[in-house]
């Protein structure tokens, strides 16, 4: 227990950094958030102008999916040139863009497992309106193919179009979830930086002052087992992140200015749990290879902001370079992103949904398991050469 | 017997940094072991308390064998490191009761000796002080109390007065002598023949990993050959003076500069004697004049040829 008391003394001494971090990213989402509010009135009336590449356009069932979402967007075609396009969201002509692929009517109506793509601009929150009347309209259209086994192509259209006519009122409500929905996945995207930073200044400065040889050589020499050193070391760790974890997502429920809590949400919180372990394991990593506390707090501001920013945490993923992806696909941070993004573009949970969402998870799992096992090398490798 | 080391090899590599050391530390005693840097005493210290591996030897200490998981062993062990092992996030008080803690389970008990251990280095006014704060003799304190508060039967100290100030030194000096007589087996190494010789009951001298000799200071200074050096201040002497006086019985060597005559004599009976007789015979004036016993360092020099510190 000695080590375990020592570790929350020992973080005492912290407790002033990571405060003023808490501080500074709450002060942002305040402004972020007040920021957003504004806009919402204003919008209300207006459509998202989005600019659509259609591959399908004889398909009955994409007529009617782009008729059903005339209601949210005002549409407009530049063409399917991808530089055009990529212009025309950077100088934000158009907040969205919708590509439907060639037999996407037909391949979905015989069952197949097919879907739209979409790119929007860094923050439309409203965008997530399309989103969900996309997938209200795909939804509603898999519903009758289940049920209604050899229906056609014509029929399915008609059907979900009238359907959906008479559901247009309950429209209204999904707007405000997907407002709450784009808080949160902006907010946790922000979060993995903010906790990632405080674990390396927590946990890899705490690692250090016991990995310090001298202060290890004294901790060897008592009586304490090095396996509960260890331990309790670990224990100390694991309620410091994730003491962290409850304060950060208590801090997001209480700015947001809309206080509902749905299983979209209960998965963003899920997701920065399971993120604060790779936060934890690349604190332990960190603190077997920095040599110097100085050194471990020059690292607490570059990684987090490297790895943040080439993941995709301030800027939204598809705006980045495939290359960058590519590259950034190698931290724990672009999966976490990736996994907010999904969960907030999610309407309908069902498994076929949210299992790439836990398959994202099980890869941060997996890049925590890494870092853990590295470090436990490292440390017998250098304990070995000691004694 | 409390520590036992028998043949012990340790190599870095291609550096035999202990060679064949064989040790042997007596209930009760101040065990000195004096070398120069680099002469291999915390190699030496690091392997008996199992921080090190070792190529060749054995290590017993309370007559049992020490290794990194005797755990019954390190309860009754202190041990104060060469560099100052503290946590700079704790205060005085929490560093020592801290390590006092690892070895002490009761709460009130680690909190009394954690009071005894700050009197006893004098640090009551600095209880509530970072590391940072406190000047190099204080911080030398706070980490021997670090290593004595939980009151053990052997303490180990790796030089512990380095780059401490003559008025810090006697304090510890003074305070190792009172952990001695309240009970505990000391075994202390530095590379100051003084402190050495002011506290040690026995000595082991060591040079590159090897022990030279070991013995009461005594006893080590009868093994060598020299006897007492004898400074005389004698006014104009002549060349046939110095000469003869260096024929007397017993002179090794003889130096003579600013009136000031300096003899070395080999061990021998009335030897001060000797040189005083041929001083009034030949009608000499003198002023001054003191002998000097041999030192640690004669020692030292005489075995192995070199300074104790160059
Ligand atoms: N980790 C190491 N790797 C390689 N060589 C080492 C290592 N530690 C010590 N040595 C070498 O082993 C020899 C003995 O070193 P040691 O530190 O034991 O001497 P010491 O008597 O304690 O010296 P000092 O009085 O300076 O503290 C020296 O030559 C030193 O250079
Ligand atoms: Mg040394």
């Amino acid at each position: 227990m000695q080590v375990f008391k020592l570790y929350f003394k020992l973080l005492r001494s912290i407790s002033t950094t990571l405060l003023l971090y808490t501080v500074l990213f709450a002060g942002i989402t305040i402004i972020q958030t007040v920021n957003r509010n504004d806009n919402v009135t204003g919008f209300m009336q207006d459509k998202i102008s989005t600019a659509i590449v259609n591959y399908n356009e004889d398909s009955p069932l994409v007529q009617g999916l782009i008729e059903y979402l005339e209601e949210y967007c005002e549409f407009k075609d530049l063409g399917d040139i991808e530089s055009d396009l990529q212009d025309a969201l950077f100088f934000r002509e158009v907040e969205y863009i919708l590509t439907i692929p060639y037999e996407f009517g037909e391949d979905f109506s015989a069952g197949k497992d097919v879907s739209l793509e979409k790119k929007t601009v860094p923050d439309a929150i409203y965008a997530t309106t399309v989103d969900a009347a996309i997938n209200t309209y795909l939804n509603t259209a898999k519903n009758y193919l289940y049920t209604v086994p050899d229906i056609t192509e014509e029929e399915l259209a008609t059907y979900v179009s009238n359907d959906l006519k008479a559901q247009a009122t309950v429209q209204i409500n999904e707007k405000t979830d997907k407002v709450v929905d784009s808080y949160y996945s902006y907010y946790v995207n922000f979060a993995s930086y903010i906790l990632l930073t405080g674990c390396i200044v927590g946990v890899s400065l705490i690692m250090l002052s016991f990995h310090n040889i001298n202060i290890r050589r004294r901790n060897l020499v008592s009586p304490i087992t090095f396996r509960s050193l260890n331990i309790q070391l670990m224990e100390g760790n694991l309620i410091f992140v994730l003491g962290y974890d409850i304060i950060l997502i208590v801090l997001g429920y209480i700015l947001n200015p809309i206080k509902t809590i749905d299983t979209n949400v209960l998965l963003h919180w899920l997701n920065l749990i399971v993120f604060s372990f790779c936060a934890l394991g690349i604190s332990y990593l960190a603190a077997m290879l920095v040599k110097s506390k100085q050194a471990n707090e020059a690292l607490s501001v570059i990684l987090p902001l490297g790895l943040s920013f080439i993941s995709g945490a301030f800027v939204p993923q598809f705006l980045l370079g495939d290359s960058v992806l590519h590259f950034s696909s190698f931290a724990p941070v672009y999966w976490f992103v990736r996994a907010n993004d999904t969960i907030a573009s999610l309407t309908v949970h069902n498994f076929t949904n949210i299992k790439p969402i836990l398959s994202y998870m099980a890869i941060q799992i997996g890049f925590a398991v890494t870092f853990f096992t590295l470090s436990l090398v490292i440390s017998k490798s250098k304990l070995q050469r000691e004694y | 017997m409390v520590v036992e080391v028998k043949n012990l090899v340790k190599r870095y590599d291609k550096l035999v940094a202990l060679d064949h050391l064989n040790l042997n530390v007596e209930e009760g005693e101040i065990f000195g072991l004096l070398g120069p840097n680099g002469s291999g005493k915390t190699t030496a210290i690091n392997c008996i308390l199992s921080l090190l591996k070792y190529d060749k030897g054995t290590i017993e200490i309370f007559g049992k064998p020490m290794s990194p998981d005797a755990y019954d062993i390190k309860r009754d062990i202190g041990i104060i490191m060469q560099n100052v092992a503290v946590f700079e996030e704790l205060t005085v008080y929490e560093n020592i009761s801290y390590f006092c803690s690892l070895y002490i389970k009761d709460k009130s008990e680690v909190k009394r000796l954690t009071r005894e251990a700050i009197e006893f280095v004098s640090l009551e006014d600095f209880t509530k002080f970072h590391p940072k704060k406190l000047s190099g003799g204080l911080l030398r304190r706070l980490n021997i109390a670090c290593g004595i508060a939980h009151k053990p039967k052997l303490i180990i100290l790796d030089e512990p007065t380095v780059a401490v100030d003559p008025q810090s030194r006697n304090k510890i000096l003074e305070g190792i002598k009172k952990l001695n007589a309240d009970g505990a087996t000391i075994i202390y190494t530095s590379h100051y023949m003084e402190e050495v010789e002011q506290l040690c009951s026995r000595i082991s001298i060591i040079d590159k990993g090897k022990v030279l000799a070991t013995g009461t200071k005594d006893e080590l200074k009868a093994m060598i050959s020299l006897g007492e050096k004898i400074t005389v201040e004698a006014y104009n002497l002549r060349e046939e003076e110095i000469e003869e006086l260096s024929r007397l019985a017993n002179v090794s060597s003889i130096e003579y500069a600013d009136n000031c005559l300096e003899i070395k004599s080999k061990k021998g009976k009335n030897n001060l004697i000797h040189v005083l007789d041929y001083l009034q015979n030949h009608e000499i004036n003198f002023g001054k004049i003191y002998t000097q016993m041999p030192t640690l360092n004669d020692v030292f020099l005489e075995i192995t040829g070199k300074e104790l510190r160059d």
